[in-house]
């Protein structure tokens, strides 16, 4: 996967390979522009192309190979065989439509799906493109401080804008994702709500494709952490109720720990760690793994210095030869520093057999570090 | 420790540091300015087009006087005089005596084509001109100081407002209007045209201002206790250069066309003058007489607006320090290229 | 800490944004409805002290920094620096006094002019204190200072979007600290920066105050910042203090209800102690209509009747002066620990104890 802008073209992701196993949450975590987005951005083929073009590799969903599909085809596979929650909840809501009529629209679409009929969704259109419907009648504005409330009542009864049945269905999703009087809040517009509350209605409207994949990136770094908190819990509870496979990208290693049950850790585009969220984080075997452990800030001014990680992460238009880590790593050796990168193996099968790979020449070395 | 800290900031800072181009030599910006050109074709075309146009209006206004002056008579870089009347057969095709062909009178068209250069070439950039330094001091006072209640502010809302106004006219519909009020003449066109045209300088400048006003670094010099005249200059107006920079020389095109526009329809300059305009006016009924005609002042239009076109959309990376870094070292990764997220 | 004349006191101060009314609602006699976006905030900054001011996003720390650096008016209190008011400085005395306080701002990209190359920046509070310097002193200087925050000193004529957002971060330090200020206002420092960048710019903050001493109000909702660089903190919710301690004894054992379920809702990066649930629940409320009692009410695990009609104040508890709290039930939850509100995985643990405050509501 390369990103191509005229001064350069930026590898934003290399030989990057893993399983998601049914029903369990992978996390991936990294630095910024490590290419996380990119990742969760390219498995249903959402990159904008150009300037993003994928040079080799698959992306295998339910036995299909999600890379050689006809484009067309994709809108089927997206909200209800792979889900999505972005990292910024005011920006994937269509201001101009309440909230309610989202959701319902993602209900509508999976059920017309269920049915064989896919009444949005032509060949040349992609996704799901709000700008393309309805908007509200120029009458209904101009009318309504005029024409008393009631009578208006009256009309929109006799003509249900949706079927009694799809409203009901979007309560319950609302309620799924723990939202007080949805009643309520159903006929307001996503600025009325808070951060939290969109990002919870974001959930709704990505668990009610029912889709098989949720992949959400960074779905709760633009809160606070309370609110982050609950939003998580949620997520954890509605991993009980819905059986999905979950992406998970953070940041945030605190987050990773607590939601993943795999742990995948990126480092300037390629994936140089992967396995059981336990052994990434007690037993590393990458010592980029363990320096970004270990600069997690908790101490006191008086127990001394931070420990920080020198140096910074290289630019993906020129990236170093050998494993892209050497010129900061504390164990790094000649081999390093040559062509071609370390390969990306698996250590001895663990106590319960789980696969703990990474890329790195020297992975006994790196639980002598500091 | 510190040691520690600082080298690795040195090694974080080092990326951007090899290979810097220090200082701001002439040299270096031409150097740099070649290098933006090469970049985008485009952009260099556009270059190429305005100094063509420009340097042949020049040449065309100044070798006359000149050559008077050192050999007693004047030369002129026209091949013929314009506008002259059964100088030649009529409706002649071009050939290589008269690259465009001649026309109903008898006149060569290249001449009165490129005769018309200076006229039309120096209303654009008169009228372009002039609204970017009324309208754009104007637009700067209204969006600076804006404070509402204060003596300042109601000079604002009065700015905006006589701006409203002249904005809810259709342009052409009001500077007819006016030249058929003012008499026709190259100077009643003029202003006529540019009565209609500063108001749109001052609701961009303004709309800049107001943005560029609540840039956090604009807050950043209030706490450093820079006094507001001087944010004014050193962060306001530096940051508004550009887009008026840009918009300035598109605009040189918009000019050209809608004066053309004006004169065709017969209330811009007289028509002794050659001005395109004025020559599609002759030369309407030909377009499928004498086609040639027609095709060669269009022609010149399309290219003039075109050059500024082109260079006005290449100016914004010119003048953008994060554009001209990409260029300036190529594989360098520009943080405008970053997501945000 | 002794009984030093506090470099800066904040009293009872509150700064309210109106909104604008519509005519309907001016026509009959609405109130004009306001953000009480700072809301009756004291507290004081010694020299040479950080104080970590954490809480909400939206709960108005900006906002006190912003008025802290008189870059907002204030709309009733006083902000007292080294004991004179300094809340209605105007003109040509206010920017005279800014030499005393300086900023780093939330955004490290939109606060440095993209179009000014590194010395103008930087030198830009030296140029505006003393216009006349000349050009090639302003460049030795900021020569001099760029090693201090860990730059380069060739990067002079460098523009900022050249620099990774860890170098911007440094130039923005750079620019507060060229006029050796006494107290720097810090806002979100590092909030834009990696994990591994975070700490190299913590350390340097610190660094540089044991070196030259001044003093920060280091505004984040960074709770690990505040624990490695305060001295004292003050927990803010929705534009009022809730807490104001020292630092080891608010993180250690915090009192308010609210920092509980702050530093409960940390992510921690152990595994062994994953969280299964998060026992807070409930939305926040507006600024333009806060509720009449305790402000946390809404979503407080040990809410009482009386929390919702009376306003809890800042008032010392547990015999530590230096350590306040506001809330009315600050004595009887002073000892549950963060960890009770939340339960951890696997349920194999021991089972969750129920919450002590709402199985015995008291008074
Ligand atoms: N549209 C684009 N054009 C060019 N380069 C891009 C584009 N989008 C991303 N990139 C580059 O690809 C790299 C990976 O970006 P990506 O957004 O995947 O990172 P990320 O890990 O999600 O970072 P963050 O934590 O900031 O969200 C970055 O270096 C970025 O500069
Ligand atoms: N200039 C302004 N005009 C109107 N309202 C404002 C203004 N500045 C801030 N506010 C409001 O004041 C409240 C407090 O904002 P402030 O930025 O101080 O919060 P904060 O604690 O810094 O939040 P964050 O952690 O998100 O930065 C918010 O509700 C905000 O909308
Ligand atoms: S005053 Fe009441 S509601 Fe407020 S924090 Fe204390 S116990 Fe909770
Ligand atoms: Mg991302
Ligand atoms: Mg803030």
């Amino acid at each position: 996967m390369e990103y191509r802008v005229g001064a350069g073209t930026f590898r934003a992701l290399n030989d990057v390979s893993f399983e998601l196993p049914t029903h369990r949450v992978v996390g991936i975590v990294g630095e910024t522009g490590c290419g996380k987005s990119t990742l969760g951005h390219a498995i249903p083929r959402l990159l904008p192309q150009p300037p993003a073009i994928v040079r080799s590799g698959k992306v295998v969903f339910r036995g299909v190979d999600l890379l050689r599909l006809p484009k067309w085809q994709m809108p089927s596979i997206r909200g209800t065989g792979i889900g999505m929650i972005f990292q910024e909840p005011i920006n994937s809501l269509n201001p101009a439509f309440r909230v309610g009529d989202q959701v319902a629209e993602a209900v509508h679409i999976r059920r017309m799906r269920e049915r064989g009929l896919d009444p949005t969704f032509r060949r040349d259109v992609q996704g799901t493109d709000y700008s393309r419907r309805e908007m509200p009648r120029a009458g209904d504005v101009v009318s309504a401080p005029f024409v008393p409330p009631a009578l208006v009542d009256r009309a929109k009864a006799r003509s249900p804008p949706v079927s009694k049945e799809l409203h009901e269905e979007v309560l319950s999703f609302l309620r799924l994702v723990r939202i007080n009087d949805p009643e309520r809040i159903v006929s307001l517009f996503p600025h009325e709500l808070s951060g939290g509350m969109r990002q919870r209605i974001m959930i709704a409207m990505a668990l009610s494709g029912k889709p098989g994949l949720l992949i959400a990136d960074e779905p709760t770094s633009a809160l606070d952490v309370t609110i982050q908190a609950q939003v998580l819990t949620l997520m954890k509870e509605l991993m009980e109720e819905v059986q999905t496979s979950i992406l998970f990208i953070s940041h945030d290693l605190g987050v990773i720990a607590e939601m993943a049950d795999e742990v995948g850790v990126m480092y300037a585009g390629h994936l140089i760690e992967f396995g059981p969220v336990a052994e990434i984080f007690e037993s590393p075997r990458h010592p980029y793994t363990k320096a970004l452990l270990r600069s997690i800030p908790n101490r006191y001014k008086s127990e001394g210095p931070l420990p920080s990680l020198a140096g910074s992460v290289p630019n993906l238009s020129r990236m170093p030869a050998g494993c892209a880590f050497h010129p900061r790593c504390p164990i790094a050796r000649d081999v390093c520093r040559h062509d071609p990168e370390p390969p990306f193996v698996a250590a001895p099968a663990g106590p319960d057999g789980a696969v703990h790979r990474s890329a790195c020449y020297f992975p006994e070395e790196v639980a002598s570090l500091p | 420790m510190a040691s520690a800290t600082a080298s690795a900031a040195r090694a974080a800072a080092a990326g951007s540091v090899e290979e810097e181009p220090s200082g701001s030599g002439v040299r270096s910006s031409v150097v740099l300015f070649y290098r933006i050109l090469r970049a985008n074709i485009l952009t260099l075309v556009g270059f190429v087009l305005v100094v063509v146009v420009s340097v042949t209006a020049l040449l065309v206004v100044v070798v006359p006087p000149i050559t008077h002056l050192i050999l007693g008579h004047s030369l002129s870089i026209l091949p013929y005089p314009p506008l002259d009347t059964n100088a030649f057969p009529y409706y002649q095709a071009p050939s290589l005596a008269h690259p465009f062909g001649t026309d109903q009178n008898g006149a060569d068209v290249f001449s009165n084509v490129v005769a018309a250069l200076p006229t039309d070439l120096g209303i654009g950039f008169f009228v372009a001109g002039v609204s970017l330094v009324l309208g754009g001091l104007l637009g700067l006072v209204a969006g600076f100081w804006d404070t509402p209640g204060t003596l300042s502010g109601a000079a604002s809302v009065t700015i905006m407002r006589l701006t409203d106004i002249f904005l809810s006219f259709p342009t052409l519909v009001l500077a007819l209007a006016i030249t058929a009020t003012l008499g026709r003449g190259e100077i009643e066109s003029e202003i006529a045209i540019l009565a209609t045209w500063w108001p749109f300088y001052v609701r961009l400048t303004r709309g800049e201002v107001l943005s560029i006003k609540t840039q956090p670094y604009v807050i950043a010099a209030r706490a450093a206790g820079v006094p507001e005249s001087r944010i004014l200059f050193r962060h306001v107006v530096r940051n508004l250069l550009e887009p008026l920079a840009v918009y300035f020389t598109m605009d040189v095109g918009t000019v050209i066309v809608t004066y053309s526009t004006i004169s065709y329809i017969g209330v811009g300059v007289p028509a002794s003058i050659p001005e395109w305009g004025n020559l599609m006016y002759g030369y309407q009924d030909l377009l499928l007489t004498a086609p040639w005609t027609v095709w060669s002042v269009t022609g010149a239009i399309f290219v003039t607006v075109l050059g500024f076109s082109l260079l006005g959309d290449g100016l914004r990376d010119i003048l953008d320090p994060r554009s001209r870094r990409i260029v300036a070292s190529p594989g360098r990764q520009s943080s405008k290229l970053e997501p945000s997220s | 800490m002794t009984d030093e004349v506090p470099l800066l006191e904040v009293v009872e101060l509150q700064k309210h944004f109106p909104l604008a009314r519509t005519l309907t609602e001016a026509l009959r006699g609405h109130a004009r409805l306001a953000i009480r976006a700072v809301d009756g905030v004291s507290f004081d900054v010694r020299p040479g002290e950080t104080v970590g001011l954490i809480g909400e996003s939206g709960s108005g720390k900006t906002t006190l920094g912003w008025l802290v650096a008189r870059l907002h008016e204030p709309t009733s209190g006083a902000i007292r620096f080294d004991g004179r008011d300094i809340g209605h400085l105007q003109g040509r005395a206010l920017r005279a006094w800014r030499r005393n306080v300086q900023i780093v701002f939330q955004d490290p990209v939109g606060s440095l002019d993209p179009r000014m190359r590194v010395w103008e920046i930087v030198s830009e509070p030296i140029r505006a204190q003393a216009p006349r310097t000349r050009r090639a002193e302003l460049r030795e200087r900021v020569r001099q200072l760029l090693p201090t925050v860990g730059l380069p000193p060739e990067c002079l004529d460098q523009y900022p979007h050249e620099f990774s957002g860890g170098g911007r971060q440094r130039l923005s330090l750079a620019r507060a600290l060229s006029l050796q200020p006494r107290l720097v206002v810090l806002d979100e420092p590092t909030s834009a920066l990696d994990v591994a960048v975070q700490a190299q710019i913590l350390n340097r903050l610190v660094a540089l105050q044991s070196e030259f001493g001044f003093a920060y109000l280091l505004i984040t909702h960074n709770v690990s910042a505040v624990k490695y660089c305060a001295d004292r903190v003050a927990v803010m919710y929705l534009g009022k203090l809730a807490e104001v301690g020292p630092v080891h004894a608010v993180l250690e054992r915090p009192i308010h209800p609210y920092t509980k379920a702050l530093l409960a809702a940390l992510p921690v990066p152990d595994v062994r102690r994953r969280r299964a649930r998060y026992r807070i629940s409930g939305e926040i409320p507006t600024l333009i209509r806060p509720p009449p009692g305790c402000r946390f009410a809404t979503r407080c695990p040990f809410v009482i009747d009386r929390c919702r009609t009376e306003e809890p104040l800042l008032r010392v508890v547990a015999g530590d002066p230096s350590h306040r709290v506001a809330c009315h039930r600050a004595e009887e939850v002073a000892d549950i620990r963060p960890e009770t509100l939340i339960q951890v995985e696997p349920a194999a643990d021991p089972p969750a104890t129920p919450l002590p405050a709402a199985a015995a509501p008291a008074s």
